[in-house]
């Protein structure tokens, strides 16, 4: 009995890279340190290109608790500002989304500004002149943005690496599969507040090893033949993808994925990719999904979902991707409600500190069901918040590089 | 006692009102086969939403009445959500067609959703609008099309609205 206990409270015996301390779920401090060390100091995926379809349009969202607006210019310029008037601190747009015209036009005391971020009028200037001040000197707040594949990223940290450059590899397999002469286009979207950390929806996601949860997936893909055979491939700063594997949809009674397939998609595949710390792309043959990650607090989640088609889809075949989307994805979807029962169970459990240690340890040679790419995860979340994944408590000396967790290196 | 139009005309509306509120019970009461009786065998299902943050309107679900029957009678493998739910219903208008045969029916829906430990919140809000046609003495649903105003939902599900 003795025995029993002790083994639920103490470390497993296992590699200290193939267990996690369950704190880093739960500790208010630590998720600070998340906000700043890794979604205030690395690049964010805002929206995708299709979201801003004419000079003017923009997008309101927060990145790490600034808010931010995403718009495309006259001059075709998708560019990123901080969502706040530089005069008193009033946020420049109120929505979502919407378009301007030639000028952004902040409510409250209705300065102007261009596109590009110059102040282009101050209403009654007279009363600045005393003091040498006018719009020439002052503007919006930039933010970096870079874009691939269509893919809108910023970064509000000024001395981040560059996009390709964090991306390394990640970004041949962004262009196969989101090419420029093939533009995307999103035509889902949604949104759900889960309670659970962020980092539950990311291990869920990316773990190949949990589709016993679904028996959609048990009954189309766990059952195929070479389901094993396929291999992660993990790269530097802790992003990966697997190998496509096909999918028997008439298992379930469902129509086959061999028409109309998304770029670099082979018949009935599907494809999981994460681009660290928070992007997932998941593409079913006909059909891709981008889940993203706001962070609200350790045990609160807001995750959006986006479906996209081909921009260039006829009525009919929008309507194929959209039934395809649904039948596995989607606030409807089979799938979705499984997962969000999962993650938010085990935030439960972790909680109460009543499960100290979650395991991470199926070695199968990069196959689908190795915990390596979910190893490489925490490993770099812990590089990047400076504690180790497997003592929550103890801080690093120093940021340092990743340990031997399994990456492979290509 | 024979029996005038205005007379047939009320009972037509109270079985569109009972036909409503069986639905809106149905899905309360998880008897899905009851619920997919009430659609004509070529029925259909649409789950409509407009989402603000890209401007378009969005088809979450669209089914025959034969893939609802199918989705619903494969409910029970899936994990699904433990709470319980309940809908509140209002019809707000019926119109008739000149024959009485077939029927546009707007309604607006509240669904509770209560959890294991019994707290109650608001799940989703939203409209019915039904297309029915008579079939003999019953009336049955040729198209309902749920336009789900709530996007954020505590807890997604694949069970109808």
């Amino acid at each position: 009995m003795e025995d029993k206990i002790t083994r639920w409270e103490n470390p497993p015996s296992l590699p200290p890279t193939h267990y996690v301390d369950n704190r880093i779920f739960t500790d208010s401090e630590i998720f600070s340190e998340e906000r700043d060390g890794i979604f205030a100091a690395t690049w964010k995926l805002v929206c995708h290109e299709s979201e801003l379809p004419q000079p003017g349009s923009y997008r309101a969202l927060t990145l790490a608790g600034r808010p931010l607006i995403v718009v495309r210019g006259h001059d075709n310029e998708i560019r990123t500002f901080f969502n706040i008037c530089p005069h008193r601190g009033a946020p420049l747009v109120r929505d979502e989304r919407g378009t301007f015209g030639k000028r952004i036009q902040c409510f409250y005391h209705l300065w102007t500004y261009d596109l590009v971020g110059n102040c282009t009028g101050i209403t009654r200037p007279v009363g600045y002149e005393p003091v040498g001040f006018s719009k020439e000197g002052i503007g919006l707040r930039p933010v970096r943005t870079e874009i691939i594949g269509g893919l809108v990223f910023v970064s509000i940290q000024n001395e981040v690496e560059p996009l390709e450059d964090f991306l390394g590899t990640m970004v041949d397999h962004i262009r196969l599969h989101l090419p420029d002469d093939q533009p995307l286009e999103v035509f889902h979207y949604h949104r759900s507040e889960i309670r659970c950390n962020w980092k539950l929806w990311v291990d869920n996601n990316s773990e190949q090893y949990h589709e016993f949860l679904h028996v959609l997936n048990r009954k189309t893909g766990l059952a195929q033949p070479d389901y094993h055979e396929r291999r992660w491939h993990l790269y530097p700063n802790s992003h990966n993808v697997i190998d496509q594997g096909a999918m028997n949809y008439g298992n379930v009674g469902l129509e086959e994925r061999s028409e109309g397939l998304m770029p670099g998609m082979q018949p009935d595949a599907l494809l999981v990719m994460l681009l660290f710390p928070d992007i997932m792309i998941n593409v079913r043959a006909t059909v891709m999904r981008i889940d993203t990650i706001t962070p609200v607090a350790p045990d609160r989640t807001i995750v959006e979902w986006r479906g996209l088609g081909l921009k260039s889809d006829s009525r009919e075949q929008r309507e194929i991707r959209t039934r395809h989307h649904n039948q596995v994805w989607g606030p409807a979807g089979r799938n979705l409600p499984e997962d969000i029962s999962a993650v938010e169970a085990q935030q439960i459990s972790m909680s109460n500190d009543a499960f100290r240690y979650s395991i991470y340890a199926r070695e199968e040679e990069l196959r689908p069901h190795d915990d390596s790419n979910l190893r490489s995860f925490y490993q770099e979340w812990g590089r990047r918040v400076g504690r180790w994944p497997h003592d929550a408590g103890a801080r690093r000396s120093e940021k340092t590089e990743l340990g031997v967790v399994g990456i492979a290196s290509e | 006692m024979p029996v005038n139009k205005e007379q047939t005309k009320l009972e037509d509306r109270e079985t569109i009102r009972t036909l409503i509120s069986s639905s809106a019970k149905f899905l309360d009461e998880g008897n899905y086969a009851h619920f997919t009786e009430l659609f004509l065998e070529n029925g259909r299902y649409l789950l409509v939403a407009r989402s603000d943050e890209i401007g378009r309107d969005m088809t979450w679900l669209d089914m025959s009445r034969d893939e609802l029957v199918v989705l619903l009678k494969e409910s029970h493998q899936h994990v699904h959500d433990l709470a319980e739910r309940m809908h509140i219903v209002s019809v707000d208008q019926i119109l008739l067609d000149g024959l009485d045969n077939s029927a546009q029916v707007q309604s607006s829906f509240a669904v509770f959703r209560t959890d294991t430990a019994g707290n109650t919140q608001v799940y989703a809000v939203g409209r019915y609008r039904d297309s029915l046609e008579r079939d003999g003495k019953d009336w049955r649903i040729k198209e309902r099309c749920v336009n789900v105003q709530t996007r954020m939902f505590r807890t997604p599900t694949p069970t109808p609205l």
